[in-house]
């Protein structure tokens, strides 16, 4: 990972910095350029005035009325005391600016260039060899015929050592004023005077082919002569070549101060990560008690603690579950050991019922079998559900036994079918049906002493019901027979027929039923459910 | 295998970010601009270079060519009555071929260049002083106006009456002429007053005190004086001292103003210099697309100034 993140880094900083050098790379080179612009400018800005000013006065002194006189006169008379006259006046002109290096007066016979306000570059007419930058303006007189021609001259080489000279340092440079067609008007280089310059360019701005050499040109505004400059790049490299040692220092301080904080910053963090990591191994092999050293407050911090409280959470509810199990356990005991006192007691009870039947009273020996069966029937915790013959052979023990209580008749007409009888029902589920026709239906008193106890199976539906010959009940006693809730005190167990309805509902849901229909003639205590042969087809 | 996932996708996010930021560098960078148009040359031939005034005018002609992108190429001959001078340089701008040729003519009259002009589709434009020809646009100060205002404010100072003189620069020139036609023309419909002399020919040259000297030993009377051009005002001022002779005239050079604060000339029809140069280039630079059309004059306000502020 540290790696990785060094790579980035590295990857980056390079990156930056190579931006940053390609920036100062344009940037030197720019103002590199623009510092030669505006050197060029100043020189062109300087000559432009000068020359506007030969032009001036070149103007000034075609229009001199003096000049014109003394022409007149000279071309009449030939008098040769008239040009002294006329030199020593144009001398006069030729004072007011440096860089003229003559004022000639033509006369008109001598046929020179064309008259504009822009200078001609011509070769010297006097001397062989050199040339000349020549304003010329015609001398003209009130009639408009031209007398003579005045001409201000610069010398090539005055333009080239007052303008040129100061732009040229060593060799690696060069500088050319050219004119507006781009003809070379003044270079260090005399055979270079006169040609075409073939690298003309617009202001103060590079070719982009060039690799080699740097050229700026300045075009003057009134002339529209143009310096033009150029120097080899190598000048330039030079300070970048010290950005480009510069750049790289920077950039290996910078990598190595990043790999140092990097390393710093990635172990403060990694550290408790790797703490946290071992420690969550441990914990998954088992050792639930390890924790987690928390020793910062970031967001590993955080976690770490999290999951310490996650830990202690799960051991604390480890401990609840193994303390419910060992209650559970101990329950379990208890209960076996209150089983111990049923088996005591149907020991006995069979031991008594034997005992009156060796002594003959068989009466008194039947009710103790069915006491005994019926007490094992209301304690017995295994299966919860028992067949239809089962649970009639429980009514039977009920009513033997009541019976014997009542000292009256009562009467049972059992009217099940024999296809019911296999069917299984939950557990004492018959007799709580019995005990309330007993105890609140039949009027032994007026003689209304018949129950039937009844049962059948009618398309896969299993129908029992108790039916009693008695007082019958009220609509509001039937209502509360069905929905009253409070435990039962009286009778055999503690199970009435609200319990009843509500087993048939737990277990079979809207398929269980509970009904009870009552008129003078009795009542009739009705419950149904799913026929079937499975024991524990409904256990929950 | 998923930690191998997250290395190659932080790479892959670091490799993206260097990619963006390399290109949005490389997009940033600025490529100069590798051409450019050849520029609009406007030729402006001024009456002189020496006075105050038309270092102004130059002035705003440089400043609204830097504006409006367009280059000037001014010459100016020796004085403001060199027009053979000034006609040199207007056909040498003519030769020159700029694309147009503002003028100030020391002769209004003489239009001979224009057909050489025209020849080379060379638009003319005059301002500060109007050129005699049709289809010539001017850009400048109504100096006719300029004069009625002057003669209202002399009218108003002396009561209507009194006797007056005008000194004015060449006729030739109709910024002299219409100012000294609107000055007569308010004198005689509007006032009692009455022009005792009128001398012409000064124009941006001091008058001499021997010629001032001659007109007062002439006019003794001459209760007001209206020069057409500055300097003669300014002149007149320095020989006439304390004397109450009220002085007016046109212009807009620093001293002429100081003149008007110190109450030494009455009234000042004050003329922008800098103003006519500016409106002159823009007025070019503007309508320099507008080739065929022919173009309207541009009449700048000129402001009465006197001692106690510019009058509304």
């Amino acid at each position: 990972m540290i790696l990785m993140m060094l790579a980035v880094t590295a990857s980056l900083t390079v990156v930056i910095t190579m931006i940053f050098y390609g920036r100062s790379a344009d940037q030197i080179e720019e103002n590199y350029v623009e510092n030669l612009y505006a050197r060029i400018r100043q020189m062109g800005e300087a000559l432009d005035e000068s020359l506007g000013e030969i032009y001036f006065l070149t103007v000034q002194a075609s229009c001199d009325e003096d000049i014109l006189a003394k022409t007149k006169d000279y071309l009449a008379s030939g008098e040769e005391e008239r040009l002294a006259e006329i030199a020593q006046l144009l001398r006069m002109y030729s004072k007011r600016n440096v860089d003229v290096g003559s004022i000639y007066l033509m006369l008109p016979q001598e046929k020179i260039a064309e008259t504009t306000l822009t200078p001609q570059l011509i070769e010297d007419p006097l001397r062989e060899s050199g040339h000349l930058l020549v304003f010329s303006s015609p001398v003209e007189d009130s009639d408009g015929r031209i007398c003579a021609y005045i001409m201000s001259n610069l010398t090539e080489r005055s333009l080239y050592y007052n303008y040129l000279d100061g732009l040229e340092d060593g060799k690696t440079s060069k500088a050319m004023l050219l004119d507006g067609t781009g003809r070379i008007v003044s270079a260090k280089e005399l055979f270079e005077v006169g040609r075409n310059h073939e690298a003309k360019q617009e202001n103060g701005e590079k070719p982009e082919n060039e690799q080699e050499m740097i050229s700026v040109q300045y075009q003057m505004d009134f002339f529209g002569y143009s310096f033009w400059m150029e120097r080899e790049k190598s000048e330039v490299l030079f300070d970048l070549k010290e950005i480009q040692a510069f750049m790289a220092v920077i950039l290996a301080a910078v990598f190595g101060i990043g790999a140092v904080l990097i390393i710093l910053i990635t172990r403060a963090m990694y550290q408790p990560l790797k703490n946290l990591t071992e420690t969550m191994e441990l914990v998954s092999g088992g050792e639930l008690f390890r924790r987690v050293e928390v020793t910062a407050k970031d967001e590993i911090g955080t976690l770490s603690k999290n999951f310490n409280d996650m830990l202690a959470h799960i051991e604390s509810l480890i401990g609840r579950l193994v303390q419910e199990e060992m209650l559970k356990k101990n329950a379990e005991l208890e209960a076996l050991q209150y089983q111990i006192t049923p088996h005591f007691m149907y020991n006995t009870l069979n031991s008594i019922k034997y005992a009156a039947l060796l002594r003959g009273e068989e009466e008194i020996g039947g009710l103790i079998e069915d006491f005994t069966e019926l007490l094992q029937a209301s304690i017995k915790k295994k299966g919860r559900f028992v067949t239809v013959a089962d649970e009639v052979h429980f009514a039977q023990n009920y009513m033997n036994l009541q019976r014997m209580r009542y000292e009256e008749e009562i009467v049972v007409d059992y009217q099940v079918q024999e296809e019911a009888f296999a069917c299984f029902v939950p557990r004492l589920v018959l007799q709580p049906l019995v005990e309330n026709a007993i105890l609140h239906g039949l009027d032994l008193k007026a003689g209304k002493n018949r129950t039937v106890i009844g049962g059948k199976v009618e398309e896969g539906r299993l129908c029992l019901w108790v039916e009693d010959n008695g007082r019958g009940m009220s609509e509001a006693q039937i209502e509360q027979l069905l929905q009253e809730n409070h435990k039962k005190e009286k009778g055999l167990s503690g199970i009435g027929v609200s319990n009843v309805k509500e087993r048939m509902q737990l277990y079979y849901g809207e398929a269980g039923k509970v009904t009870c229909v009552s008129s003078e003639a009795g009542t009739k205590v009705c419950m149904c459910l799913p026929a079937y042969k499975e024991q524990d087809r409904y256990a929950l | 295998m998923a930690w191998l996932g997250r290395k190659v996708k932080i790479m892959g996010f670091a490799a993206a970010i260097t990619l963006g930021i390399c290109v949005i560098s490389g997009c940033a960078r600025n490529e100069k601009q590798n051409t450019r148009k050849e520029p609009y040359i406007i030729g402006v031939v001024t009456k002189s270079r020496d006075s105050e005034y038309w270092m102004s005018v130059c002035s705003g002609m440089e400043k609204a060519a830097r504006d409006y992108g367009v280059s000037v190429r001014i010459v100016s001959p020796d004085s403001e009555s060199n027009d053979k001078m000034q006609k040199k340089m207007i056909h040498d701008l003519i030769q020159q071929e700029v694309d147009a040729l503002a003028i100030s003519p020391i002769a209004s009259e003489d239009t001979s260049y224009l057909g050489e002009a025209a020849g080379k589709e060379i638009r003319i434009v005059a301002y500060d002083t109007k050129l005699l020809a049709d289809g010539i646009p001017y850009i400048g100060i109504d100096n006719r106006k300029a004069g009625e205002e002057l003669a209202a404010c002399m009218a108003d100072k002396l009561g209507n009456r009194g006797k007056v003189g005008i000194v004015t620069g060449d006729l030739r020139q109709t910024a002299h002429s219409e100012r000294m036609e609107g000055i007569l023309s308010y004198i005689e419909e509007n006032t009692d007053m009455e022009v005792a002399f009128i001398e012409s020919g000064y124009a941006n040259l001091l008058i001499s005190d021997v010629e001032i000297s001659r007109i007062f030993s002439e006019y003794p009377d001459v209760e007001g004086i209206f020069a057409t051009s500055g300097v003669t005002a300014l002149g007149i001022r320095q020989y006439l001292k304390e004397s109450p002779v009220l002085v007016m005239t046109v212009d807009a050079q620093q001293d002429a103003l100081t003149a008007v604060e110190n109450g030494e000339i009455a009234v000042l029809a004050a003329q922008s210099g800098y103003d006519i140069g500016y409106e002159t280039v823009r007025f070019i630079a503007e309508n320099k697309e507008n080739d065929e059309a022919v173009l309207e004059d541009r009449i700048l306000e000129a402001d009465i100034l006197t001692e106690d502020g510019p009058l509304p």
